[in-house]
């Protein structure tokens, strides 16, 4: 917990926030296609599919967030996560891995690591794009 | 070489499916365990088993436990893949039933090493299992020769199902492919060789 002028409280055990841009690329083509033996049309199809089972996914978990059904959370986050890690969408995953720890802690705030979900997915949509173009 | 994937994450799934049919093996899919344990009780083809851990109605762990029930004289390889990878998981995993473990998001040549073990070992089951089979049949066959078997009370031939006789050791010979080799017994050695040294 960070005081008014922005330094770290004395009484707070919550670690700083990590970059998790700056730890990993949002989008690990490279790790991708060398899972699929650097097919580009077979990374297309799995992308395709990531895109749509993830949207549902992350809706899923905003809403399960939303009803404070924490374990629903958890395997809802682990889930984003598996299927994130699997197609190189490193930040997704990083952040999906945060969440899934924070619903398993009873008194975690789990708001807003599942705000990062979100938007480290229109992230890696946007870094998508960025590489189609 | 059929491998069973189980995976509730779709994406994950069609990775490994795909991973899976671009080095040429058949491949069946399951989006829980539930399912899983089903494909396995219909389908005897199925080789091995990559199986998540955490997917809903049975887990992985579960899953590994019920095909070791379902499949005990032909085994299935499994191999648990997921991202639980504490050590203490690891070997829960492995005391759970499973022939190996693996993490995610896999490395593909790491896991194309191990299924290329598992298929090794499957081979060395498959071979191991037919020549018990053969070998259970003829002791069977055997079993039942001795049963049915009338033989000269003096000279020891054998009667045959065609009316003839013959030496006992052509007629094992014959009928049970065992090769007979010579010996002399030191009875007989006593009896026929008085004056031998040997």
């Amino acid at each position: 917990m960070a005081t008014a002028d922005g330094k770290p409280g004395q009484d707070s055990v919550t670690p700083p926030p990590v970059d998790l841009e700056a730890e990993c690329p949002v989008f690990d083509k490279a790790g991708l296609l060398e899972r699929l033996g650097g097919d580009e049309d077979l990374a297309d199809r799995v992308l395709e599919v990531f895109l749509e089972d993830a949207a549902r996914q992350i809706e899923e978990l905003r809403q399960l967030g939303e009803t404070g059904d924490r374990e629903g959370v958890a395997r809802r986050a682990h889930s984003i996560k598996s299927a994130a890690g699997s197609v190189g969408a490193t930040v997704v995953a990083a952040a999906a891995l945060d969440v899934e720890l924070a619903a398993r802690e009873s008194a975690a705030d789990i708001a807003g690591p599942i705000a990062v979900v979100c938007g480290s997915f229109d992230r890696f949509k946007t870094a998508l794009r960025g590489q189609a173009g | 070489m059929k491998i069973l994937i189980a995976e509730d994450d779709a994406t994950s799934r069609l990775v490994l499916d795909l991973t899976f049919k671009k080095e040429s093996f058949e491949t069946v899919s399951a989006a829980d365990g539930e399912v899983a344990c089903r494909l396995v009780s219909e389908d005897p083809t199925i080789d091995m088993a990559v199986l998540d851990w955490m997917m809903p109605v049975v887990d992985g762990l579960e899953v590994c436990q019920r095909i070791r029930a379902i499949r005990k004289t032909d085994p299935i390889y499994v191999i648990i893949l997921t991202t639980r990878d504490e050590k203490q998981d690891v070997i829960q995993g492995l005391n759970a039933g499973a022939d190996d473990y693996m993490s995610k998001p896999f490395d593909r040549a790491e896991l194309l090493a191990r299924v290329r073990v598992g298929e090794r070992v499957v081979s060395l089951q498959r071979d191991l299992n037919r020549r018990i089979r053969s070998l259970e049949e003829a002791r069977d066959h055997i079993q039942v020769l001795q049963e049915i078997v009338p033989f000269c009370m003096h000279c020891h031939k054998i009667r045959t199902d065609k009316e003839s006789w013959e030496r006992i050791e052509t007629y094992i010979e014959k009928n049970s492919g065992t090769v007979l080799s010579h010996g002399l017994c030191p009875e007989c050695l006593e009896k026929f060789y008085p004056d031998s040294d040997a």
